[in-house]
């Protein structure tokens, strides 16, 4: 009998098999039903099991009865990596549960890049790729965009430029034509004109974005005062103060160091098997001819041996303190174990500071492959004393250096770090892009969570206690000043609180 | 070929450091153009499916669930249909729904949980991952139906706020929308009567009224859970079953105020404020969801400024590249949905942005959008709520069908109609809906460098006159 009904599971629809009330709650009289189509879903309509289910469900695929194990749904596939001959590495996962697809092709290279004197010219390179070309004649985005892609955009980092696009599945043959076309042949199709035009809509995005503003100088002070000047974790140059003087040469010269294929990764999720993808970029990406990569530029790691205090009055309305202290690279060390101490601290901050009425308060650590920081900011109101909120934050750092979480809050904290990943195609080729431009295994969820899982509640302590010493770090003051100059005044006392 | 690479990297470095880039290689471009795939052809798209959504009512509220296993964590969305209609103060259930998500993170964890109100409603949302959906709804459960929130939390939230709409007015972007909310719901636009009449309001919302507050929006005839992810159906069903089954005080719903949206009385607001740029707002009302015309208006809203090839970047950026971008957009707010129109500029650019925004808004009702816009808008419109259908925002999406009295089938009925929209159809909503008369512009920036100039509204639309 158990046989039979097991049978008679297997063969009803999936969907009605997750409708049926007697499989998991048997204590519930009514079924659910499918949300009326006609009215208002009240109760009453609800709970009635006449109501007929309107919803046009897609047809559930045909099960097999080939063995008593239950039907297998369509499963996210493994990372997979491969590599065309002109030295494109391509980085895949084939997720066969959605019916969008997402496509990335990163560049290993970025504002570190720009040339002395030549500052913005990556910046100014990520723009002219979605210029018009002869077989683009509305460029990427205009390719893109009538065919459905719901994001078409790039972005310039210090050691990445990353170009994304997240679309149906049926236009992915669409991306990639479109990625290689520009890959290959944007050169012969850029004019005076068209960098010109971009030009002006960089300096107007500098301007939008409060480049040389003293919101920018805020977030780099901790950074300069940390790295050597020249060190790879500093950002590029982003005043971009050169862009005026950048004409088509510089960008064509730039665009041939390093927008060949092998300085790139491309990445894509997709619907579509592996041998599939590969076919199509084959197709589009294996006469793609380039230069060799340039050198891979290496970082040193940094230490502190005494505190930094920086005060730093500006005209920003609000006031506030960023802690800052290096701390191991990405995946080195107790990284993985400092994302607990920040969600941990996070909590407990919110305790601790609830009197000051803070704006926003946040613990943070920022791993990255050139070096890490970790990182406490607060945002406060004109009127509360921010030597006050260092001894209170101080408080709760001690806290996390002395007392163990319990089972429950490590449980808990483990969960929330996982609840903050992205899962969704173009999150899953973003990373997966970006991991595998200088990392030899790409990124994926999976090592993310054996990340996690090997981390216990000793070690979130004793990470703490080894990473944020209150007397070897990095604290900016800064403090409201309608009269100071627009770029704020800076006052650097190292080795002194 | 190492020497080759050595040599061309030394004169690289000695000719940067001469101040001067070498020049590009020859040839330009290195891939041969004979034999390379032709463009492949535009896909068809096909309008979204919706997945079947169930659900449940109990005393403690309704549930809708869609288990979907694409994804590795669980989003919960509470809603209500009651939000900023005005039974209570303005601002008090927006308060509410922020200090309820501080109490949801103080349990679950600092990011899990946000919370908001607009005119259709007020929302909590939690995620879930690594098992602990039965813990989120117990922790929803306690901040709607248990202790009343802290004095302590409510007093920082309300400072919080006050601050924050402070700074937003002085903000020029989000000032510019405050001023234009304001005359079109007849409001004092000037910033200072703006904030001093918000901290008047918020004087008055302490631990009391936000209890209140709570208790009736949030009431259980009105919410609904909608929860989309990686769950077993018995999963959710058992933790609805054990946290929202039991009877509970089901207070009496406060009747809202209609609310009026008015003509604003100017053409144009400026701001003078020290900025390196002008910010530029257009705002006009938008049609309210359940009109027949809503989808049409999105569509238009999208060919107007929703993409980088809509009209005004393809004219304010890629042509003139006045801007870095200029977006349109509509938004759900306190009093109405409202179209946004945003976009800054050099001071000295301004003039000539303004004519050619000026002109494209003309162009809305005086050129009709062509068949190959229509359809690109539409398979962009079809594709975004696939993509949505297909991630974690599928609760905030479905919570519209709530808060409409609507239902998902409808929805896709709605979106599939839109293979048969024509360029007259689409003319028609344009000339209705975007009569100039309903709209302001607000120009905010340093007008010693902007210079100054009158904005004329007329029935033909905006003109710029020095």
């Amino acid at each position: 009998m158990a046989r039979l009904a097991l049978v008679l599971l297997v063969l009803l629809p999936l969907s009605s098999r997750a409708q049926a009330p007697d499989v998991a709650a048997p204590e519930v009289a009514a079924p659910d039903v499918a949300i009326p189509d006609t009215s208002l879903p009240d109760a009453a309509e609800v709970e009635s099991p006449e109501e007929p289910p309107v919803m046009d469900a897609p047809e559930p695929p045909p099960l097999m009865l080939t063995n008593d194990a239950p039907p297998s749904r369509p499963q996210l596939g493994e990372a997979w990596s491969s590599q065309l001959g002109n030295g494109l590495r391509v980085v895949g996962r084939h997720d066969p549960r959605r019916s969008t697809a997402a496509v990335c092709v990163s560049y290993r290279v970025g504002t570190r890049d720009d040339p002395s004197g030549y500052t913005g010219l990556a910046h100014l390179t990520e723009h002219m790729m979605f210029a018009t070309m002869e077989r683009m004649p509305r460029g990427m985005g205009g390719l893109l965009e009538s065919a459905g892609a719901v994001y078409v955009n790039a972005s310039t980092g210090s050691d990445e430029t990353r170009y994304c696009e997240g679309l149906p599945d049926s236009a992915l043959d669409l991306a990639l034509f479109g990625e290689a076309e520009r890959m290959a042949y944007l050169l012969a199709s850029l004019s005076e004109a068209q960098v010109a035009t971009q030009r002006r809509v960089v300096l107007n995005e500098g301007l939008e974005r409060g480049r040389g503003g003293p919101a920018e100088r805020l977030m780099r002070l901790d950074m300069e005062a940390l790295y050597p000047r020249g060190h790879v974790r500093l950002r590029g140059d982003r005043s971009e103060r050169d862009v005026g003087e950048l004409r088509l040469r510089h960008v064509q010269w730039f665009h041939q160091r390093y927008y060949g294929p092998g300085n790139a990764v491309l990445a894509i999720v997709s619907p579509r098997p592996q041998a599939e993808v590969m076919e199509r970029v084959r197709e589009y990406f294996a006469r793609v001819r380039g230069a060799a990569p340039p050198t891979p530029r290496s970082s040193e790691s940094v230490t502190l041996d005494a505190p930094v205090r920086i005060d730093f009055d500006s005209r920003l309305l609000n006031q506030g303190l960023r802690l800052t202290w290096p701390t191991p690279r990405l995946r080195e060390g107790d990284d993985a174990a400092l994302d607990f101490v920040a969600m941990r601290l996070w909590t407990l901050l919110d305790e601790e500071l609830l009197d000051f009425r803070l704006l926003s308060v946040s613990a943070r650590q920022f791993s990255a492959r050139d070096g890490s920081e970790f990182r406490i900011m607060a945002t406060a109101a004109p009127q509360v004393n921010l030597d006050r909120l260092l001894v209170a934050i101080d408080r709760a750092v001690a806290r996390v250096q002395t007392e163990l979480p319990d089972a429950h809050e490590f449980a808990s904290l483990r969960a929330t770090l996982m609840a903050h990943r992205a899962d969704d195609p173009l999150s899953r080729a973003s990373s997966l892009a970006s991991s595998a431009l200088y990392d030899d295994a790409p990124w994926t969820e999976e090592r993310e969570r054996a990340r996690y899982e090997s981390v216990t509640a000793e070690d979130l302590r004793a990470a703490a206690l080894r990473h944020l010493p209150l007397d070897r770090r990095i604290m900016v003051f800064n403090t409201h000043d309608p009269d100071v100059p627009l770029e704020g005044r800076v006052y650097v006392n190292r080795g002194g609180r | 070929m190492r020497r080759v690479l050595l040599a061309s990297a030394l004169l690289t470095s000695a000719l940067t450091a001469c101040g001067g880039l070498p020049p590009p290689s020859t040839p330009l471009v290195a891939t041969s153009v004979e034999a390379r795939p032709d463009p492949p052809a535009a896909p068809e798209i096909e309008p979204p499916r919706f997945p079947r959504v169930s659900a449940r009512s109990r005393a403690g509220g309704t549930l809708w669930y869609v288990p979907d296993a694409a994804h590795s964590g669980v989003m919960i969305r509470v809603q209500t249909r009651r939000g900023e209609d005005g039974a209570h103060g303005r601002g008090l259930t927006q308060l509410t729904a922020g200090v309820l998500a501080e109490e949801l993170e103080a349990i679950l964890g600092p990011g899990r949980a946000l919370g908001g109100a607009n005119i259709h409603g007020a929302y909590l949302q939690v995620s879930s991952r690594g098992g602990d959906l039965d813990a989120a709804f117990a922790a929803i459960t306690r901040v709607l139906d248990g202790p009343a929130p802290s004095a302590e939390r409510v007093d920082r939230a309300r400072e919080v706020a006050i601050h924050a709409i402070r700074q937003s007015h002085e903000s020029p972007h989000s000032g510019a929308g405050a001023s234009a909310l304001a005359q079109l719901h007849g409001r004092p636009s000037d910033l200072e009567d703006g904030v001093r009449a918000w901290e008047e309001i918020y004087r008055y919302f302490g631990a009391d009224a936000v209890d209140a507050c709570r208790r009736e929006r949030f009431a259980p005839t009105d919410r609904v859970l909608i929860v989309s992810g990686a769950f077993e159906v018995s999963e959710v069903r058992e933790s609805f079953e054990r946290h929202f089954a039991s009877e509970r005080p089901d207070p009496q719903r406060l009747p809202g105020r209609a609310r009026e949206v008015t003509r604003p009385r100017n053409a144009a607001l400026s701001r003078p404020m020290n900025t390196s740029q002008a910010y530029v707002l257009f705002a006009r009302p938008a049609p309210e969801p359940t009109a027949d015309d809503r989808l049409l208006f999105d569509m238009i809203v999208d060919l107007l400024g929703g993409t980088f090839d809509s009209r005004l970047n393809g004219s304010l950026r890629e042509t003139h590249s006045y801007t870095y971008g200029a977006h349109a957009f509509v938004s759900a707010e306190e009093d109405s949905d409202v179209l946004f129109i945003s976009s800054a500029f050099a001071p000295a650019d301004v003039a000539g942005a303004l004519h050619d925004l000026f002109r494209q808004l003309r162009n809305v009702r005086d050129r009709p959008f062509s068949r190959g816009e229509i359809v690109a808008a539409r398979n962009r419109m079809w594709a975004r709520t696939r993509a949505v259908i297909e991630s974690s925002a599928f609760p905030a999406y479905l919570s519209q069908a709530w808060t409409m009295g609507s239902t998902p089938a409808r929805f896709e009925r709605e979106l599939a109609s839109l293979a048969e929209v024509t360029p007259e159809a689409l003319h028609r909503v344009a000339r209705r809906r975007f009569d100039p008369q309903e709209g302001i512009m607000v120009i905010t920036g340093d007008f010693a460098r902007v210079g100054g100039f009158i904005v004329e509204r007329n029935a033909n639309g905006f003109t710029l006159r020095r």
